[in-house]
């Protein structure tokens, strides 16, 4: 289920980011939200949970985003789940490491509400055509 | 060899045996302060990552304050907006007077309101600041932690105070280039090798 009552888990060790994300989404619509510090309790919430989309951090301790990312894609449950990577990580090869393991967008911190919806939007907008 | 050469040859070995103790003491000297190096780093390290750690946690504690009051102030301002509606409304289905009047500064209220809106989300997004910095002082964090590491390393290779034979040396080498860079390292292990070298 894409759209504004998609089930959205936030992924990020400083709980001041997940709280920010979390009213930016909620700005946009996005009520159903909840939150993870690192990739670890992040892959069991996506196990056990029916999530939609994934917002995560790069950086963080147990599992960094990329590693929670790749476990996402070779998870037969999970792999089509879409992934939007949030982070300060803004070089040419991180980018395309993440594109490598199947990211679905990317967003360079700090970003506003209008550039998260661009991106959310642009996966959503993708995902139903494909 | 008569009497003058003997005295010549002793006074010249006096010299070499004088000479030969500065050096050492010389050499012991700056053993003393490579251990003060050691004994002040050991000391200053961890408190400069204990002091970096705290400065993580009062801008968390600052940013989350900060974030409690614009989310109250986010609340109110929505509420002014659905308020200004029912306002409009009410003005609209009434027989005052002039209600198109208060209709337009309702409007010019109503954009005030939504541009302080903007102007908290921007103060909100800002906030991520916390996060930014937060960052860069972990990766200092674990750059001192890097360094003291390599210093207690150092300090072990070359034996200062402690017994070359010990099996513990080779234990605690082993311990220290097991743990990954970016770990602080463990307090006890630290302690263990200071307390083996003399320094503590």
């Amino acid at each position: 289920m894409l759209g504004q009552d998609m089930k959205i888990l936030v992924v990020d060790d400083f709980s001041t980011m997940r709280r920010i994300v979390k009213n930016l989404l909620r700005e946009l619509g996005y009520n159903n939200v909840e939150e993870a510090d690192d990739g670890t309790t992040a892959f069991e919430k996506l196990k056990s949970g029916d999530f939609d989309f994934v917002i995560t951090d790069w950086n963080m301790p147990n599992m960094p985003g990329i590693e929670l990312l790749n476990a996402i894609r070779k998870d037969p449950k999970l792999k089509d789940l879409p992934v939007l990577m949030v982070t300060a990580e803004a070089e040419k090869e991180k980018v395309i490491t993440a594109v490598k393991a199947g990211v679905n967008n990317y967003v360079v911190k700090p970003f506003t509400a209008a550039t998260l919806k661009e991106k959310i939007d642009a996966i959503i907008e993708k995902l139903k055509a494909g | 060899m008569n009497d003058v050469n003997w005295k010549q040859m002793v006074s010249n070995l006096k010299n070499e045996l004088s000479q030969l103790a500065m050096y050492v003491d010389k050499t012991r000297k700056g053993m003393e302060d490579i251990e003060s190096t050691v004994k002040l780093s050991s000391e200053r390290f961890p408190q400069a990552s204990n002091d970096l750690s705290t400065v993580t946690g009062d801008l968390e504690q600052a940013a989350n304050r900060i974030m409690s009051i614009l989310e109250g102030l986010m609340r109110d301002q929505e509420k002014v907006q659905s308020l200004l509606k029912v306002l409009t409304e009410w003005l609209q289905d009434s027989a005052i007077r002039n209600s198109d009047e208060g209709i337009g500064l309702i409007n010019v209220i109503g954009s005030i309101n939504s541009r302080m809106k903007d102007e908290l989300m921007e103060i909100l997004t800002n906030l991520s600041f916390h996060d930014l910095s937060g960052q860069k002082l972990k990766k200092v964090m674990s750059t001192l932690a890097d360094i003291e590491k390599r210093l207690l390393e150092l300090a072990l290779t070359f034996g200062l105070q402690v017994d070359r034979n010990d099996p513990q040396k080779d234990m605690m080498l082993k311990e220290l280039k097991d743990t990954p860079s970016s770990v602080t390292l463990n307090q006890d292990v630290v302690d263990k090798i200071l307390k083996d070298l003399g320094v503590r």
